[in-house]
């Protein structure tokens, strides 16, 4: 491997620690954002199986809140 | 989230649940850099418990009321997926009773230790749970004298060597 990319993985390693010294509240905020683009991402039909599970559906993320 | 733990908290007042604690994929993330997870994995012990047949279903008759809709296992309280797991077998009722107590949002909760956890992952062995436990070492968040001591009781030693010597 080239350093390089070693220092890539590394940088990569040394945010991720970072990531996780936050409070978890800090952390609920940035998983919600990962959270609503997942959905967002699956609701795109080029994303979408034939039979797509109800957890991706718009269905299923406005009837429960 | 704290909406949806607030629920878990009244049942537990209520006497649906017993103890409860967070683990799996959300359990991890108050340990690790924050991930996607669709649902929450709570390991209760179930003190009124049905027949062995639907177990789930005292749970199931308190909450569908207040709103909660099935979905396969899971349900949805809330906006997040909930799914509610029996503390069973010696790991994880040890997992359940050393449960940390935290506050998500000031509402109080209890998720499993960062040991008990990558534990449970290796027992499970699943790919997904073994990139867990790859994820704690990594990051290095996690106690190796405590988990020493979990994995040597509870006969794991031999599945953290291979995933540890790598």
């Amino acid at each position: 491997m080239s350093e390089l990319m070693d220092k890539i993985l590394a940088d990569k390693l040394a945010t991720r620690k970072q990531l996780a010294r936050l409070p978890f509240d800090e952390k609920l905020a940035i998983m919600e954002k990962i959270r609503s683009r997942s959905v967002l991402l699956a609701e795109n039909s080029l994303r979408k199986p034939k039979s797509a599970p109800l957890a991706f559906s718009s269905k299923a993320n406005n009837i429960h809140d | 989230m704290e909406e949806t733990l607030k629920i878990i908290n009244k049942m537990q007042a209520d006497g649906i649940l017993g103890k409860y604690a967070i683990g799996g994929a959300i359990g991890a993330s108050f340990y690790l850099e924050p991930t996607s997870s669709l649902d929450i994995d709570i390991f209760a012990s179930f003190k009124e418990m049905g027949s062995s047949l639907d177990p789930l279903r005292p749970i199931y008759d308190y909450l569908l009321p207040l709103g909660a809709r099935p979905e396969n296992e899971h349900l949805w309280i809330k906006g997040w997926l909930v799914q509610f797991l029996p503390a069973e077998g010696g790991l994880c009722e040890e997992a359940l009773s050393e449960a940390v107590q935290t506050t998500v949002r000031a509402v109080p909760t209890w998720v499993m230790s960062a040991e008990h956890l990558m534990a449970l992952a290796l027992k499970l062995g699943r790919h997904k749970d073994l990139a867990r436990v790859e994820r704690f070492i990594e990051i290095g968040s996690y106690d190796q004298s405590k988990l020493d001591d979990i994995l040597r009781r509870h006969n794991l030693i031999d599945k953290w060597k291979a995933i540890s010597d790598k």
